[in-house]
Formats: C-alpha cells, structure tokens, sequence
C-alpha cells in the first residue's frame, strides 16, 4: 500500500545546479533526477510535490527529460501526471507552465504514435 | 688547367669552368644561395625589431636558434601579423583568415610566431576563438607551435593576462598586466570537456567580485543558457568529427567581460565542433529547412539560414521531437533583459538575435565550429552599480 504524500525538493535532495539531458551529461541530469528520485517517489507515494525552488536555475533539457521523460519510461499519461504530481515555485512560476507544456507535447506524441 | 678558376663565396669555393653554358647553371646557383641568404637575413632583422618594438620580447625563446630532436637546426617559424582590430563582427579585420593560416601552417608542420605588436583592440567574441585555436592546436601538435610576441598596448597586455591567454601558452606575465581594473574585468577564460553547471556560478563571482550582484532573474537565465549550451556540445557538435588528440574531444571555451565605461556585460560560449549548419540537416529533412526558412525546393539555404531554422525549429511547438528546444534557451536571456543582443557565428553563417526578433546574415570569414556572444547592458544585467562605477559609466558613455 503507497503512502499518501511527498514533497521532494530538487535543490535539497537532488542538486543546487540541475543541468543536462541525460546521465552522459552528469551526475544531476534530467534522467537521473527522474530515475533516481522521482520514479521511486512515484512508487511509494501516491502523489509527490516537486519543490523547484532553490536552485541556480534550469534548462529546457533537464525540465523536458525529467517531467516529459515520465510519460515515455514510466507509462504514465497527462491525467495521471496532473493528479499525482504537484509542481512548486514561488522563486519562478513560469518554470510550472513550460513543465506542463513539455508534458502536454510528450503526452500527444504518445497518443499520436500510439493510434499509429 | 687554365680552364678553370676558383671562386670565393661567402666563405664557400665554388668550381668554376670556362665553358659558357656551366658558367650560367654556376651563377644562377649563387644567386639563388644569395637570395636564400638575404631572406634568411631579413627575417633574422624583422623578428629582431619585432622583439625590439614590443619591449620584452616574444613570448618563447626563437625557435629557430634551438635545435630539433635530431640536433639539427629548425626552420624560423612563420610570422602571422594579427590585425589591429580582432573583430570577428568587423569587414575590415582578418581575424578569420589569420586564425585559418595559423592552423594550415602548424598542420603542415611549420611553428607559428603571432605578431601581436600592432594590436590596438580585440573584442572578446574573437579573442575566444582566437584563444581556443591556438590552445587546440597546442594540444593536438605540440606546445612550441605556436607562440608570439607581447602587444604594445597596455589595454591588450593586460586583457591577454586577464583571460589567461598567457597562461595557456605558458608564458610569464609583465607587472603592469596584472593590475586589476574594476571598470573592465575579464575572468579566466574556462575550458572543459563535459557539462560543467558549476562554472556558472564560478564565472560569476569571479566576473562580479564583491562590489556587483545580479538580479536572480538575470542569474538563472545566464545559468539556463550557459548549461545548454553546453548540453548542445555533448550531444551535437563535434558529431562524427575527427579529433587528433581526446583531450580536444567535445571541448568548449568561455570567457566572460563586464565593461563598466561602455554599459556592457558579454558571455561568450564556443566549441570546435562540425557547427550547426552541419549538424541540422542530420536531425530535420531538407524540405523542413527550408520551409522554415522561406526558400523554394531546390534552393540550398546558406550557413545563416541553418542557424535561422535551428533556432525557429526550437521554437516550434508543434516540433516532431522532443528535443531541439536548447537554442531557444539561448535567445532567452535576451528576452529577459532588455536591450540586450545574441549573436550564433557558425561556418559561414551568422544569426543576430535582438528581443524577439533573429536576422541571418553572411560572417566575415570562415569559423570552425560554434560561437555564442550575449551581449547585455550592464543596467539591465546588474544591480544598481556602486557610485564610484556609477559616475565612470555614465560620464564615459
């Protein structure tokens, strides 16, 4: 049975300078944010808010990897990201709008691939 | 025996025949050892005025009064004037050409001596690539390559000491170079092979020091811009492409400026890699290119149209991969702080990217790789300047 909620801040438990695309491109890279951090909160919580504060900034790769990068390696879709993941920035907000847009087009690449 | 004679030469004795057709081979023969030894001469005369002129001298000992491996005497090194103004945005500079002769001179095997001694201003997009060369090639055939003599002026000096062009060719310093200035600051210039995040933050205390902040805006893009463009070399700039030596593999260059008197802070991002115009036509179909960019089938777009679909096809949301976004990072930081300017050169081609809108353009010469110039208003890209820089700027601009 999954626990109920999580908060996981990046700059805390993950990397002050998240940068990259994929683990070639460093140890705080998109992938491994997602596959050492985020799916395995995913698993043992029901919902994870991703605390994005902190930090010294982000790029598009390390965003669109680690948050687009869900629904192509962890099977979910853009209904499921909206109720089980939570996004947070009081320093940014506009990093929640570009998050989201990079899901929204993961999430009709896959729709589309998938009707194909 | 009256048919022959002996001939003094140089310290040389030369059999000479009586015989017309033997007597016109022998003085063509001296003349062409005359000719060699003039020229010889002159360049023994042009370094030694060279060396005279720049005060203290080239920046390793003449190569050509050493010996080689095999203990025998090498050959003087090439002389490559570099042009009074590097300017790699300036018509009339030839800083392309010379950094083009540089390498095709060192590639066949020749030393390169760059004769700075009339250099009066280098603008620090030109002073990257030119810095970059010279240590890529150091790396790829050897440090006594390429050297050089000392700038006359005192402005070049001490801006070659501060972005660590000495220190790369490992040559010392004059006093005077030095001396910190605070209304134009260099930092070292920065060099890795990987993705390298903390050098932001590195650059950007050395560049501001304890009397300047930056708006956390400002911060966070310059860091969003800098990281891709470092992602982009891993993962597209040097694709396929041959490199001598690993140390030059997937290597990029940074140097960073603030210069308070003309209201300017400038990042500059460069790798030595194939180049985007190279690197586009791999990811998108031909017929996508040239869409993007307004050209008719069958016309072939120019090295500036590549970097204009690049960046356009970055932006497109509607893109069919879920990668490519990176150079539009790039152009953030412009629309972030106004009155601020991007230029990509690549190949042949340059881009010029003002708030919102990007221009292709032809460059002033050949430029392996990528090179990225953000140039901001310091106004915009700091917070408020102390008084004392305050005063400078506004009386100087």
């Amino acid at each position: 049975m999954t626990k109920p909620h999580m908060t996981l801040k990046i700059a805390e438990d993950f990397s002050k300078e998240p940068a990259g695309r994929y683990r070639g491109d460093g140890d705080a890279s998109g992938e491994v944010f997602r596959e050492e951090r985020l799916i395995p909160a995913l698993k043992k919580f029901d919902r994870v808010t991703v605390d994005l504060d902190g930090t010294e900034g982000y790029g598009s790769s390390f965003l669109e990897e680690a948050f687009g990068g869900l629904l192509r390696s962890y099977g979910m879709n853009l209904a499921s990201f909206e109720s089980r993941v939570e996004l947070r920035s009081q320093e940014d907000p506009s990093l929640i709008d570009e998050i989201l847009q990079y899901v929204k087009e993961q999430d009709a690449r896959s729709s589309k691939s998938a009707k194909h | 025996m009256e048919d022959v004679i002996w001939r003094q030469h140089n310290g040389s004795c030369e059999l000479r025949k009586k015989t017309p057709n033997v007597n016109r081979r022998i003085d063509r023969k001296l003349e062409l050892e005359r000719w060699r030894r003039r020229y010889q001469e002159a360049q023994r005369k042009r370094l030694r005025k060279a060396l005279r002129t720049a005060k203290s001298g080239r920046f390793h000992a003449h190569p050509s009064r050493g010996k080689g491996p095999g203990g025998s005497r090498q050959p003087p090194p090439v002389f490559l004037k570099v042009p009074k103004r590097v300017d790699l945005a300036d018509a009339e500079s030839d800083t392309c050409p010379l950094i083009e002769a540089m390498k095709e001179n060192v590639r066949s095997g020749r030393r390169v001596l760059l004769d700075f001694q009339d250099v009066e201003t280098i603008r620090p997009g030109a002073l990257v690539y030119l810095l970059a060369q010279v240590h890529k090639l150091r790396m790829e055939f050897g440090h006594e390559r390429v050297t050089g003599s000392y700038p006359v002026s005192a402005r070049v000096d001490r801006l070659l000491e501060q972005s660590g062009f000495y220190s790369l060719l490992n040559v010392k310093s004059r006093k005077e170079a030095k001396i910190p200035n605070k209304l134009l600051r260099y930092i070292r210039f920065r060099s890795d092979q990987k993705l390298n995040a903390a050098v932001v933050g590195e650059i950007r205390d050395e560049l501001l020091r304890a009397d300047l902040t930056m708006p956390a805006v400002v911060r966070r893009t310059v860091f969003r811009a800098v990281t891709e463009a470092m992602a982009n070399v891993n993962h597209h700039a040097y694709l396929n492409k041959a490199v001598r030596t690993p140390q030059a593999a997937d290597r990029w260059w940074m140097l960073a400026s603030l210069n308070v008197p003309k209201n300017r802070f400038t990042l500059v991002f460069y790798d030595a890699g194939v180049g985007i115009p190279k690197t586009l036509p791999l990811r998108y179909p031909i017929e996508v290119i040239r869409r993007i960019v307004s050209l008719l089938p069958g016309f072939e777009p120019d090295d500036g149209q590549m970097i204009d679909a690049a960046m356009q096809l970055g932006r497109t949301r509607t893109a069919m991969h879920n990668r490519g976004k990176g150079l539009q990072d790039l152009a953030r930081l412009i629309d972030e702080v106004a009155g601020g300017m991007m230029r990509i050169t690549s190949r042949h081609g340059c881009y010029t990217y003002t708030h919102g809108s990007g221009q292709p353009s032809k460059s002033y010469g050949f430029l392996e790789g990528t090179l990225i110039e953000w140039q901001l208003p310091l106004s915009e890209a700091l917070d408020e300047l102390p008084d004392d820089l305050h005063d400078k700027a506004s009386h100087d601009s």
